[in-house]
């Protein structure tokens, strides 16, 4: 497949429209994945965010611009999908065992029940807490790509916190993790 | 950074879906062109507008020359409508003349 001509002078032409899955399929489906924890239903909305991609290629400027706009349009998708199936974690989180003891690094476990919790947050602070930690976007980002008030942005990410270092048990209770959850919620201001 | 922070970058850390999945988008997208109407190619769709406004222009063309046609009927009718009058008024001037004149001799 050629690259499309691109319509502004001046910048980078736009990659093929395979180039662009194959740079970008690993952040759509992870978003979709993310917000709906089930491997199937992300493949299919990722496929479809493709598929709107590629029917809107003449109005992509660059690969960046592609990939912001892949990014809104998954998380949209992702919403949308969950409000249109009144989509709930097919397993409890009551069912997650909570872990004991502190966790270590790279604890399998803990990484499960943490995806578990996210995909349990409600449709737009799950949406934030996907775009701050899989895509390391900052709250004006976050807010821009949403298009929500950077005040909400960074209230859904507070009360998420909060809320997952509750629900997430032991592994992060101050006297276990030495967490200072003070200093997490400077962060986020 | 928090060990909470961490934990969920972790956790929610990008996963790829595989070479199948590209190729089963790019298949996907291949059939979406294939089944494309033909109203959203955009070649096909201005031969079609232009198409359309030759049938158009030739109706139009048409129907002012039959309605040229129709008047020029009506004004011809008309016409001859006073002629057979005008003819008619003059028979009856030369039959009043004629019974006269029997009447005089």
């Amino acid at each position: 497949m050629a690259a499309a001509t691109n319509p502004v002078m001046g910048r980078e032409p736009l990659p093929d429209f395979a180039s662009l899955v194959r740079a970008n399929q690993a952040m759509v489906f992870s978003i979709a994945l993310h917000y709906a924890h089930d491997r199937s239903a992300a493949e299919e909305l990722a496929q479809d965010v493709f598929l709107q991609l590629h029917r809107s290629l003449g109005d992509m400027q660059s690969a960046e611009h592609a990939a912001r706009w892949l990014r809104k349009v998954a998380v949209h998708r992702s919403i949308d999908h969950a409000r249109r199936s009144r989509f709930r974690p097919q397993v409890g989180l009551e069912d997650a065992p909570e872990p004991v003891t502190p966790a270590a690094a790279g604890d399998p476990m803990l990484t499960e029940r943490l995806r578990r919790l996210v995909a349990s947050l409600p449709e737009k602070p799950r949406a934030v807490m996907i775009l701050r930690y899989q895509e390391d976007l900052d709250p004006e980002e976050i807010a821009a790509t949403l298009g929500m008030p950077l005040r909400t942005v960074k209230s859904h990410l507070q009360r998420s916190l909060v809320m997952l270092r509750e629900k997430a048990g032991r592994a992060f209770t101050p006297a276990a993790g030495r967490q200072n959850l003070s200093t997490e919620m400077g962060e986020v201001e | 950074m928090s060990r909470l922070d961490d934990a969920l970058r972790e956790a929610l850390r990008t996963q790829d879906p595989g070479p199948e999945f590209t190729a089963r988008v790019l298949t996907a997208a291949a059939g979406a062109r294939g089944k494309q109407s033909w109203w959203q190619l955009p070649r096909l769709r201005w031969a079609t507008a232009a198409a359309l406004a030759c049938v158009l222009l030739a109706g139009g063309s048409l129907e002012y020359r039959r309605e040229q046609e129709e008047r020029q009927g009506r004004l011809a009718k008309q016409q001859l409508v006073l002629a057979l009058r005008i003819a008619g008024s003059k028979l009856n001037l030369a039959r009043d003349r004629i019974q006269r004149l029997n009447a005089g001799d």
